[in-house]
């Protein structure tokens, strides 16, 4: 009896398992599969990029694209203006986002409650609809985490 | 002397925050309701604007193609917000489960986030495509009638949120998953000493726990799908006709593309009215 028990629960186990590795398999294919297409396509000349039916593995590996790509004189240019975009704001966000979030933990003051609710949830709905795409990306990705994280991350212990 | 600068010092620390707020957020609103309540396009730029009232609202609401870009913002939204909330909260919760190499899986789930939009938009504009993309290929090779992902006026709109949802669902992953590891193990231990089964401490101490995280999270990938509008630029251009214009797509369209700078405001105008009611409704539900 006892034994049968321990026995049905390894096979649950061993059941529940799989079904996590499965479906953790599934979600994995799905994730990369698009990426290793597009770095597939990467090493394909331009007329079998686009033959039908499309190949999995390039027919003929060719590193010319990259030889395009790098000695393009606009690439250079872009990536240092990306350099300079991406630096340039994390800086000046996170310092500003610093002296803010300072002033939120160390301080009580009057208007902190209103702003705390308000603050974070303005930035999202107004926010990056008349910038630029990259801006659009560094907004989305820093700005957003810093401030909307210091100020109005969610507490689940109600500790406060 | 000393007292008021005591009182004055977070509003201190917090002026170049608002400074930026006032300059980038706040002065640009201000600029858009003034804008579209005039007459600003490509020819009328340079010229004086004229004060049209509320005319540029009434164009808008007698626009067929307004309708259609709202009505697909609403699919695109709805598509969006279901898939990448219920697939993000999947790979949360099975990469909690005591999985080997977990914190790999969980950095290889996060590259599609860490690309650009742009990006993701033209490699996905080539998996789509009707003669060359890849799962036309597929769905050939197995027997079925190519589909027209990009060119089908009934379909485009589910491409592109299957685009989004695999460009969106790592945010809600990572997001789930801070949610999740700030739940203290021991919680779980009691509930298995009380006989709990895994399903009911998922219900009854997960969820209830995770609510604030689900909210926020909720919020931000609502907002950034009604706002998103690279995908839908890049991909198919709002096209064909307006089967894949959302109402972001409908604003840029309207005021850089057709040149009717005023409309489009209008248009940004009534989506930050509609950011702010779902909002709105959100935090009302996380509040109760």
């Amino acid at each position: 009896m006892q034994k049968a028990i321990i026995r049905n629960n390894r096979v649950w186990f061993f059941a529940e398992r799989t079904l996590i590795y499965a479906l953790i398999a599934i979600l994995l294919f799905v994730t990369i599969a698009p990426l290793v297409w597009v770095f597939s396509t990467s090493f394909k000349r331009n007329e079998e990029s686009i033959s039908f039916p499309p190949k999995f593995l390039p027919e003929n590996v060719t590193f010319d694209n990259y030889k395009f790509v790098l000695t393009d004189p606009g690439l250079v240019r872009s990536l240092i203006n990306s350099f300079v975009v991406s630096i340039g704001s994390t800086i000046l966000s996170v310092t500003v986002s610093a002296l803010g979030g300072y002033a939120f933990a160390r301080f009580e003051f009057k208007a902190k409650n209103l702003i705390m609710s308000d603050f974070g949830s303005f930035h999202d709905t107004c926010g990056y609809k008349h910038n630029s795409i990259v801006h659009y990306a560094i907004r989305s990705r820093y700005a957003k985490f810093v401030i909307g994280f210091d100020t109005n991350f969610p507490d689940p212990y109600n500790t406060s | 002397m000393s007292n008021i600068l005591a009182k004055a010092e977070p509003y201190l620390f917090l002026t170049p925050a608002f400074g930026i707020l006032l300059v980038f957020l706040i002065f640009p609103l201000f600029w858009n309701i003034y804008i579209s309540f005039h007459d600003v396009s490509f020819i009328t730029i340079l010229k004086n604007w004229e004060y049209i009232g509320w005319k540029n609202f009434v164009d808008l609401f007698n626009d067929p193609n307004f309708y259609t870009s709202l009505k697909n913002t609403v699919l695109f939204v709805a598509g969006s917000v279901a898939l990448q909330f219920g697939i993000g909260m999947l790979m949360a919760v099975l990469l909690s489960q005591k999985v080997r190499a977990a914190g790999v899986l969980r950095a290889i789930f996060i590259i599609p986030w860490t690309i650009s939009a742009v990006i993701v938009a033209f490699s996905f504009k080539f998996i789509f495509d009707y003669n060359f993309g890849i799962l036309n290929y597929i769905l050939q090779q197995i027997g079925l009638q190519q589909v027209g992902w990009l060119a089908d006026p009934n379909i485009v709109i589910w491409s592109l949120v299957i685009a989004n949802m695999w460009y969106g669902t790592p945010f809600t992953m990572l997001f789930i998953t801070a949610g999740l590891l700030s739940i203290i193990p021991s919680i779980y231990e009691a509930a298995v000493i009380d006989g709990a089964t895994k399903f009911r401490s998922f219900l009854h101490i997960t969820l209830p726990l995770l609510k604030p995280f689900i909210v926020i999270n909720l919020i931000l990938i609502t907002m950034w799908s009604v706002n998103f509008f690279d995908l839908q630029l890049v991909m198919t251009g709002g096209g064909p006709l307006f089967a894949s214009t959302t109402a972001s797509l409908y604003m840029y369209r309207q005021a850089f593309e057709f040149g009717l700078l005023s409309k489009g405001a209008a248009a940004g105008l009534i989506l930050i009215i509609i950011n702010i009611s779902v909002a709105f409704v959100y935090l009302k539900l996380l509040r109760r």
